[in-house]
């Protein structure tokens, strides 16, 4: 995700329909982990595993352009692991491709091609989810389906002091910069390595003065308390129409 | 009589490096004073808050409200006083402002069909009824002050401890926050080196310097004595 200091990215994704995050996460998660079990080579599986997304996407107004953006965008670091497969060794029952001066392995095409439809699916759901419901929402609903607080309580805090973070290394930057700092050779490390350092205990004595004000609030340990309240018709209907269109996807004689 | 709001008795503490934080500190705000606790960076005063709420615990004796912060009465102390510190990135660390604003009561216990109703009220009084479903990230610090004060309004806290809450703030946003503070019925206990604040909202004024307290006395007498301020880095 890209950062904007004075964006707000907890909101910009509205929470549409007004359904709750319980629902999206276990629609859009379970039509990840449908895809990831699809058995290799079934291609007309995976593609209305596909059409599924874009059904879905339309049915909770996902805004289709910013989720593809991001999907791009994140392509890159799990493209890369797919890359490598086909250069793999030929094995028994294998067959060799010509790709020009290259031999690639076809299993083992297959495979990456199977494993990049794969990722992008599970990534187009997740940037899905993400802009359809606020991160707020999202943790809060993990944690209302049972996610591990701790898991969710890190989440939280990751994201809420990530910007904290950026922006003491930013003044940090701007202050050392105005002090004539290059920064472009080698013997200037020993700086950067005394910046991060002095990142770290800064980041330390914030998390002790964090919890001096949660303690002080009554705070004694353990998962936070959210509220919740039981899922409406609309939003059963929504878990129990995934559910169902998913398996019967995989039903489906192909 | 009743018991007073705050009172420290000869309270020393050792950070663990060694250095003294505070030496022999005695204390006494009664029930609905306003005083300010005045005094150079690095005189103690920081430390001596977090006394009042056992985050720090040490020789000598500190009660509130005749309770003694002991282990055993931490979640009692812990709702009587509240404390907002410095810096409100650090008292802010929840997804939403409500969740924030929530913390505290639901710690405390608060049903969930009351929370709406007091988060509603705190953010109300401190003039931020619209700010509820907003990241505490996007606030202005002037806002974040007055969100971080709501957090521990809606404990129903008796004593309000506050740690330079007009620092960094601009002009106007000091003038809300002196405004809403003047509006408190709460006892208060005012860390800071504003003068000013101390003048138009402390009837007393308590002047700490290297982990004691040297002065104390009426704001009106002890702030005309330009000598005793300047002795303590305050002019």
């Amino acid at each position: 995700m890209h950062f904007t200091p004075g964006h707000d990215h907890y909101h910009e994704a509205l929470e549409t329909g007004g359904l709750d995050a319980r629902a999206k996460i276990v629609a859009w998660l379970g039509l990840a982990i449908a895809g990831v079990l699809t058995p290799w080579g079934q291609w007309p599986v995976l593609g209305a595993y596909g059409a599924c997304w874009l059904l879905l996407c339309l049915a909770l107004a996902a805004p289709l352009l910013k989720v593809l953006r991001r999907v791009i965008a994140a392509s890159p670091f799990f493209l890369l692991l797919a890359v490598l497969l086909p250069f793999r060794p030929l094995e028994p029952g294998d067959h060799a491709l010509a790709l020009g001066p290259l031999t690639l392995s076809a299993a083992g095409s297959e495979l990456a091609l199977d494993m990049a439809a794969k990722a992008t699916l599970s990534v187009a759901c997740v940037a899905a989810l993400a802009s359809t419901e606020s991160l707020a929402g999202v943790t809060r609903g993990m944690q209302r389906l049972g996610a591990p607080a701790l898991f969710v309580t890190l989440m939280n805090f990751t994201f809420r002091y990530l910007l904290v973070l950026r922006e003491e290394t930013q003044r940090m930057k701007r202050a050392r910069d105005a002090r004539a700092f290059g920064g472009r050779w080698l013997w200037h490390a020993r700086v950067v390595g005394l910046m991060i350092g002095s990142l770290f205990l800064r980041s330390i004595e914030r998390a002790e003065r964090v919890h001096q004000a949660m303690a002080s609030r009554g705070y004694s340990g353990g998962a936070f308390a959210v509220s919740s309240r039981a899922l409406s018709g609309a939003e059963w209907l929504l878990i129990a129409s995934c559910l169902l269109l998913f398996v019967v996807v995989r039903l489906l004689p192909l | 009589m009743t018991a007073p709001a705050i009172s420290v008795k000869n309270l020393s503490f050792r950070y663990p490096d060694g250095v003294p934080a505070l030496e022999g500190v005695s204390l006494r705000v009664a029930q609905g004073e306003r005083v300010a606790l005045l005094g150079a960076n690095g005189a103690g005063k920081s430390t001596l808050m977090l006394h009042l709420n056992g985050l720090h615990e040490s020789r000598g004796e500190v009660e509130i409200l005749g309770v003694p912060v002991l282990r055993r009465n931490l979640k009692l102390v812990r709702q009587r006083v509240g404390l907002v510190f410095q810096n409100p990135d650090d008292q802010l660390f929840c997804p939403t402002v409500f969740e924030d604003v929530a913390f505290g009561p639901r710690n405390l216990g608060l049903p969930e069909s009351r929370m709406e109703e007091v988060v509603t009220h705190a953010l109300a009084q401190v003039g931020l009824p619209q700010a509820a479903q907003r990241s505490p990230l996007h606030l202005s610090i002037g806002e974040k002050k007055r969100a971080a004060m709501a957090t521990v309004l809606a404990m129903e806290a008796e004593i309000l401890c506050l740690d330079e809450p007009t620092a960094g703030l601009d002009p106007r946003g000091r003038r809300e926050l002196m405004d809403l503070l003047k509006a408190l019925s709460q006892t208060l206990l005012v860390v800071t080196h504003d003068l000013e604040l101390a003048r138009s909202l402390c009837s007393r004024c308590v002047i700490m310097a290297r982990g004691k307290v040297v002065a104390e006395g009426e704001t009106s007498d002890l702030l005309g004595r330009q000598e005793l301020l300047l002795e303590h880095g305050l002019a």
